[in-house]
């Protein structure tokens, strides 16, 4: 049986071989790979990019105590990001699903219709989420744009999602009961840091610190991209992000408020995006 | 004559998006060949998840040829001392033609020439390009350039009988070859002729025909469905969305544990439906079974292996849902009825809590005023218990459960023994949905959507909101038009205009901002007897005008609808004189009794017949027999044309005169029972 490492660094390897580069995860929290700067910013532009890294993904509203089978507050992503996409990215895909020793042959496998946007980035795609015998287990985007600015190369995005996966490949019904490395389970690694976030999410997170947070990292982005730093901007960009994450778990954003937040962030993110092309592509 | 096939293969293609470009592409074709005059027979379109195709029967080889005459260059530059000029000579050899065949008249060269008997390929050859980069779809990506498709577009096939059209579109060259089944036949296939595409296809896992395989799909889950003592549930919708979701109909059923059969049953089908495509099977006593059947995209002889897969994604969601439910359970009904004090109705107007008291009072005061015929205990029951949902883990779940809002409300009251009939109206509140949705079955259920949907609108109008986006972004035009499909559906009578201002008042609203809701429900109104019963706009302004109890002005205004359809020469001569009377009684300030002495004849007349009408007029407006109503009224027109047409009403006398005003004032009054009738255009 194939552990979570094991799956990790059989698809690594995979996508290294079609000529991806390993990068590694941000060190800053994300609520999705996208985040990353390894494809938000290199997907603008023209200069061609194939990256995987996996990236620890936190979702503050979706912790459950390290109750709940399904849900936690942090999982793991694997992405590929491919610019431009080949044409037979499909193909490429399913073989890594292969490699995982998933015999497609005998299996129900369906690209369903899912289009993807994030307001927060600026971005939005089409694809699908890939089902396996009903199971979703990726999800699969044409970026069209992102950071408000029209893609002229369309990359690809696959995000794996990890744990679903090595449930599937594992045969667990729980996040906590995937085999990590042989004799290690998931949960012996998460399941107390799932519970603190969880109490940290929903019940300690002092709100007015973080509602000052995000306007000082707000501050922070802009002056930063005034100085034409973009890669120190983003950062604030991200971190804007998060805390705006925290504070709608801690329900201090009212369904009002939450439109008003995304809109800064995603100012903020488009004024990278349109910094990093400036920079990068100089133009 | 050929066959010709032609298929756009794809990454996968949302099922929606294989109506539309089946639809494009059957339009496309049909107009190339029509616009190239080249005979052709059935046109068939298809798709499946990864191919859009076309195949048509009998195909010309040619065009058709038409003669036609073409006129050339003018006489006086054709010719120079009797010899042909360039001018000419450059017609002649454009269409290749000879002197000969020319004719010479009015000053200009003119010659008979066919048009048309091009070759079929090579008119393909050049169009096919555009048709297919001009499928267009509501949403659609690029991949590659600039060009734009649904999904991209990996291979087109495109075979004139045995011979490829060779040409490239999205970047890609058409060829001979399509592909089979992801898995079943993952391989390149040669097709020599349109009329073997379908049945290779087949040999290798695709049945391309949609019809086909939808057909092949109810036939296997009817019969899986009966060796598991079951019926399949009938879902039209979701039977053809699988067939979009597969190339192989297979089947296969699944179950799940029985303690599950705990969960109200519409929230284990919800589970099956909404997400994972799966269909519930239904026992002989109407009840949901443990057990699911789905298509698959693969053979069956996999089922076993493809299963438990299966099981689990579904058995992970009813896990949810039994969590939901066995928190949800541990309070009362009632006792969420006061949580409802923390749930927002909308910002800066208040809380669920106080809609539900809002409601109440606007009940109250609809029962009193207008006695409608509803049984105010229970709509009162169920007002308090509506909404008790939103407090509930089920609905709060975001997913697939939340769209059983209203539902669940009833289920929880059913299972907290609430009268049944309560429960109905629970369930039922809702409704309509969405446009053209059902409404309720019982009035009182209607009653509590009308309620519920009028505070809304004044809730918006608290907010500031000024109802002229015509993006509806807060659902107002969604909120009047169920209004009125309910009031129309239940016939309720009660002036709307009067529940908006109480539930203003109620509310707390700005009670000079009426007129903005006021405004904007009567201009929907206007449109939505438009729409549904073709009722001119002015025949219903006219009644508005005078009467706001809007099943009334429905009724009186496709009754005056039908009379202006077959007679509409009487009605439009009323309008024009009451266009007049009111002219006249424009800048009138007092309207005096009526002194019989002063008339004369055609005055008489007048007043004489209308006031032997007055009686039978009140009874038959208070009978709502608007048809007799018109008949008679109708009389009057002959008396008032005269009147018109023999009497000065502007005399010196002022006596006389004011005695004119108020004959045609109390005319005006008979005829404003039903409406203001001078707003008919004329």
């Amino acid at each position: 049986m194939l552990s979570f490492q094991e799956i990790i660094k059989i698809l690594e390897e995979f996508w290294a071989d079609r000529g991806c580069v390993i990068v590694h995860p941000y060190n800053s929290e994300v609520g999705a790979a996208t985040f990353n700067p390894h494809t938000f910013l290199r997907s603008l532009g023209t200069k061609p990019w194939n990256a995987v890294y996996i990236e620890p993904t936190r979702r503050p509203k979706d912790g459950r105590y390290a109750e709940n089978p399904n849900r936690v507050q942090q999982y793991h992503q694997l992405q590929v990001i491919m610019k431009p996409a080949p044409s037979d990215i499909q193909d490429i895909y399913l073989q890594s699903l292969t490699a995982l020793g998933i015999n497609l042959k005998e299996r129900d496998v369906r690209f369903v219709e899912d289009d993807w946007a994030s307001p927060t980035l600026g971005a939005w795609g089409l694809g699908w989420e890939v089902w396996l015998d009903g199971l979703e287990i990726t999800q699969f985007t044409y970026f069209q744009q992102v950071g408000g600015i029209p893609l002229k190369v369309i990359p690809v995005e696959i995000t794996y999602g990890l744990e679903r996966i090595a449930m599937y490949v594992q045969d667990k019904d729980a996040i906590f009961d995937i085999e990590w490395a042989h004799g290690i389970k998931w949960g012996d690694i998460y399941k107390r840091f799932e519970y603190e976030f969880s109490v940290y999410n929903y019940e300690e997170a002092d709100v007015d610190f973080h509602l000052k947070l995000f306007d000082f990292y707000e501050k922070e982005a802009q002056k930063m991209f005034e100085h034409k730093l973009v890669y120190p901007g983003y950062d604030f960009v991200i971190k804007m992000s998060h805390v705006f994450n925290i504070l709608d778990a801690r329900g201090a954003i009212s369904v009002s408020q939450r439109a008003f937040y995304i809109q800064r962030v995603q100012k903020m993110a488009k004024r990278a995006a349109m910094l990093y092309l400036e920079l990068e592509e100089g133009k | 004559m050929r066959d010709f096939l032609l298929e756009i293969g794809t990454e996968e293609l949302p099922v929606w998006a294989q109506s539309t470009g089946e639809k494009e592409l059957f339009n496309a074709l049909f107009n190339f060949f029509k616009e190239n005059h080249i005979k052709h027979g059935k046109i068939k379109v298809s798709s499946t998840p990864r191919r859009i195709f076309a195949h048509v029967l009998d195909v010309k080889e040619k065009q058709d040829v038409k003669e036609k005459i073409i006129k050339g260059p003018p006489l006086k530059i054709a010719y120079k001392d009797g010899k042909p000029q360039p001018p000419l000579l450059g017609f002649l050899k454009q269409r290749r033609l000879t002197e000969d065949g020319i004719e010479k008249r009015d000053g200009y060269i003119f010659a008979k020439v066919k048009e048309g008997g091009k070759d079929t390929a090579s008119l393909l050859k050049t169009s096919l390009p555009s048709i297919i980069e001009g499928i267009k779809f509501r949403k659609s990506m690029r991949w590659y350039d600039k060009k734009a498709f649904v999904r991209p577009v990996r291979w087109i096939l495109a075979l004139f009988g045995e011979d490829v059209i060779e040409f490239e579109a999205f970047g890609t060259k058409s060829s001979n070859t399509t592909r089979g089944h992801r898995f079943l036949g993952n391989r390149e296939i040669t097709i020599s002729v349109p009329s073997e595409y379908e049945s290779k296809l087949k040999e290798n896992g695709v049945i391309a025909d949609r019809e086909q395989r939808m057909a092949i799909l109810k036939e296997k889950m009817e019969k899986l469905s009966k060796s598991l003592s079951g019926t399949v549930e009938e879902d039209p919708e979701l039977l053809s969305e699988v067939t979009g979701l597969v190339e192989w109909p297979g089947v296969l059923y699944g179950s799940f544990d029985k303690r599950f059969l705990n969960l109200p049953h519409i929230v284990i089908k919800a589970a099956m439906k909404q997400h994972q495509r799966y269909f519930p099977v239904i026992g002989e006593s109407g009840d949901v079974l443990p057990y699911f059947i789905s298509a698959i995209n693969n053979d069956e002889k996999f089922a076993s292996l493809i299963r438990p897969g299966m099981e689990k994604v579904l058995t992970s969601r009813l896990e949810d849902a039994e969590f939901y439910f066995k928190e949800d359970m541990k309070i009362h009904p009632r006792d969420r009825a006061l949580m409802l004090k923390d749930i927002v109705w909308m910002e800066h107007v208040g809380s669920m809590k106080d809609k539900i008291d809002y409601a109440l009072l606007l009940l109250d005061y609809i029962m009193e005023k207008y006695r409608v015929d509803v049984d105010k205990d229970l709509v009162k029951e169920a007002i308090l218990l509506a909404k008790i949902d939103l407090t509930t883990q089920m609905i709060r779940d975001g997913k697939e459960f939340t769209k059983l809002e209203g539902e669940i409300a009833a289920e929880y009251a059913k299972k907290a023994n609430i009268d049944e009939r309560v429960v109905e109206i629970i369930r039922e509140h809702n409704l309509p949905r969405r446009y053209k949705d059902n409404i309720p079955k019982t009035k009182e259920a209607s009653m509590i959507g009308i309620i519920f949907r009028a505070l809304d609108l004044v809730a918006l109008l608290k907010t500031g909101y000024d109802f002229s986006s015509s993006k509806d972004p807060y659902g107002a035009r969604r909120n009047v038009y169920a209004i009125f499909d309910l009031i129309v559906g239940h016939a309720f009578h009660f002036f709307l205009d009067d529940v908006y201002k109480k539930a203003i008042s109620i509310v707390g609203a700005r009670e000079d901002k009426f007129d903005l809701l006021w405004e904007y429900t009567k201009d929907r109104f206007f449109n939505f007897l438009e729409e549904r019963e073709k009722i001119r706009y002015d025949i219903v302004d006219t009644i508005i005008e005078v009467n706001t109890d809007i099943y009334d002005v429905r009724e009186r205004a496709l009754c005056l609808n039908k009379i202006m359809k077959i007679k509409p020469e009487i009605f439009e001569r009323i309008a024009i004189s009451l266009k007049r009377v009111n002219n006249i009684l424009r800048d009138v300030k007092e309207i005096k009794g009526i002194k019989k002495e002063l008339f004369t004849e055609h005055e008489l007349n007048l007043y004489n017949a209308a006031k032997a009408i007055e009686p039978d007029l009140k009874n038959l407006i208070q009978k709502r027999a608007y048809d007799a109503f018109l008949n008679k009224i109708s009389q009057l027109a002959p008396l008032i044309d005269s009147f018109f047409d023999n009497v000065f009403v502007m005399v010196e006398d002022e006596e006389l005169r004011n005695n004119r005003f108020s004959l045609l004032s109390y005319i005006r009054s008979l005829f404003n029972l039903y409406g203001d009738f001078s707003k008919i255009v004329v």
